[in-house]
């Protein structure tokens, strides 16, 4: 018996979500998209001859996971200065130490990008393509097997009236970007449902605040600073929640949308640690235990550099904070002011011109019973058609 | 009507999905080979958890042997491997209740 044929082949490219993974694989006469959940797959099946468009745009993804692995490897650096030591330091190498290498392999891996997938019915984003590379891969398999497919669409296509369209970016010719009658667009702006309200701005100004805070609590501890600092993060987790809600429905950048994320996660984390060294001196002082004042005011006075844990905890909140703090800001400023206008719904228009039946198509010279918009209407009866 | 260069009856079409048969119109599946393998694997890490979860694997195994597998794989490999571990950390049980007694 021989092997079973494959019924699917994988195209390259994974996507990875917080639960789960998504891929992409090609039938013979559809392309599959796979979401796994770790214990369920869902399916999704767009056949070539109903595919209208596949776009890809640059996103700043890369740029924005580079900071953020460029600021803990500057970490994981100063760590390994010789004067610095001390049992402290022990995790912020455990959260730094793969920094530099995550911060190359994030480089050589090549721009980020986005890319969306076209039918007359829905648009689905292919998460596994993020990566130009990668994207331009796929679309290389794909691209031959729509081309197959739309083949007798195309024909039918390139009578008079405008319906299609080949726009490559530069001019040059990129088989890559470029398919026998289907309409690519290179760049496809994203609908802007609205704009980015300042919800980021408040959040990552209270990052700041929180982190001048803490480094001024790093070296004088008092109730007087620790107590606005907790009402700080709170306040920062607040936002942040807000922020990340309304990300579905505005037209934020890739960037900032990222970088509220890690913020959510660091802010989530820091009030864990807080939480567990409240329990912790509630358990060495269990006299205390009814009178939260008192064990505030405990945690208060304490200075960081009574325990190595305690500074290294008080590093790391200075350190997130005013890093994401500080970035988050900046390109949240950016994307309020350059909030684009809302975009046109629906797909973008088609040109009018239709260029002339590419050799690849037809593979001959253009149809003579096809009118082109240079002949016009062929009449029968004229002496030249005999 | 036509389906994936199939003929079949509207009726024969409705069956298929229900039963799984017509791959086509399968838009998703759990994949129980990698529930049972979870259950047998997963909670070694908490050693004790195993005397709940190796029979769960197994019951798992065998109820669904037959069920449709993922479309683009459809190994038992997985089914194998969890009722591999979860006799062997049944097995254990039993002895180490046998040495008690």
């Amino acid at each position: 018996m021989g092997k079973r044929e494959k019924e699917y082949e994988r195209i390259p490219g994974k996507g990875k979500k917080f639960i789960g993974k998504h891929t992409l694989w090609m039938g013979k006469d559809h392309l599959l998209y796979v979401e796994f959940t770790g214990f369920s797959e869902t399916y999704k099946r767009f056949y070539f001859k109903d595919i209208r468009a596949i776009a890809t745009h640059d996103t700043s993804r890369r740029k924005t996971w580079s900071i953020v692995w460029g600021s803990l490897t500057i970490v994981a650096l100063l760590l390994s200065i010789p004067a610095v030591s001390g049992y402290w330091i022990i995790p912020l190498w455990i959260v730094s130490w793969p920094a530099p290498l995550l911060l190359l392999i994030n480089w050589l891996r090549g721009p980020t990008c986005r890319c969306v997938l076209s039918t007359a019915v829905t648009r689905q984003e292919l998460p596994s393509l993020h990566r130009l590379r990668t994207a331009r891969k796929a679309l290389n398999m794909v691209i031959p097997k729509i081309e197959e497919a739309q083949r007798d669409i195309v024909a039918e296509a390139f009578k008079p009236g405008p319906r299609i369209a080949i726009l490559p970016e530069s001019g040059q010719e990129d088989p890559a970007r470029t398919m026998g009658g289907a309409f690519f667009h290179p760049t496809v702006k994203r609908e802007a449902a609205r704009e980015p309200s300042k919800v980021y701005v408040i959040l990552f100004a209270l990052l700041i605040v929180y982190g001048l805070l803490s480094t001024i609590d790093l070296f004088f501890s008092h109730a007087i600073l620790s107590v606005p600092g907790i009402i700080l993060l709170g306040g920062s987790l607040v936002s942040g929640i807000i922020a990340v809600a309304r990300q579905l429905e505005e037209n934020v950048k890739e960037a900032v949308r990222s970088l509220t994320w890690i913020a959510l996660a660091c802010i989530s984390l820091d009030f864990i640690i807080g939480y567990f060294t409240f329990m912790h001196l509630v358990m060495k002082h269990p006299k205390l235990a009814h009178n939260h004042w008192a064990l505030l005011m405990l945690v208060a006075d304490a200075s960081p550099f009574d325990s190595g844990f305690s500074l290294g905890y008080h590093i790391f909140s200075v350190l997130f904070s005013l890093v994401l703090g500080s970035t988050g800001l900046l390109l949240g400023k950016a994307s309020l002011r350059k909030a684009p206008g809302p975009a046109p719904a629906g797909p973008p228009p088609v040109p009018a011109l239709p260029p002339p039946i590419p050799k690849s198509v037809t593979g001959n010279q253009p149809d003579p019973g096809l009118e082109t918009e240079e002949q016009g209407p062929r009449d029968p009866f004229s002496r030249e058609n005999g | 009507m036509d389906l994936n260069g199939r003929h079949l009856c509207p009726l024969c079409v409705e069956t298929g999905q229900e039963k799984k048969t017509l791959k086509c119109l399968d838009n998703y599946r759990v994949l129980y080979d990698r529930v049972a393998l979870a259950l047998a694997v997963a909670p070694l890490l908490v050693f004790w958890l195993t005397v709940l979860t190796a029979p769960m694997a197994l019951y798992v195994t065998v109820r669904y042997w037959k069920a449709a597998p993922s479309i683009l794989r459809g190994s038992k490999v997985r089914f194998v491997i969890a009722a591999v571990f979860s006799l062997i950390e049944i097995g254990g049980w039993a002895t180490l209740l046998l040495l008690c007694l």
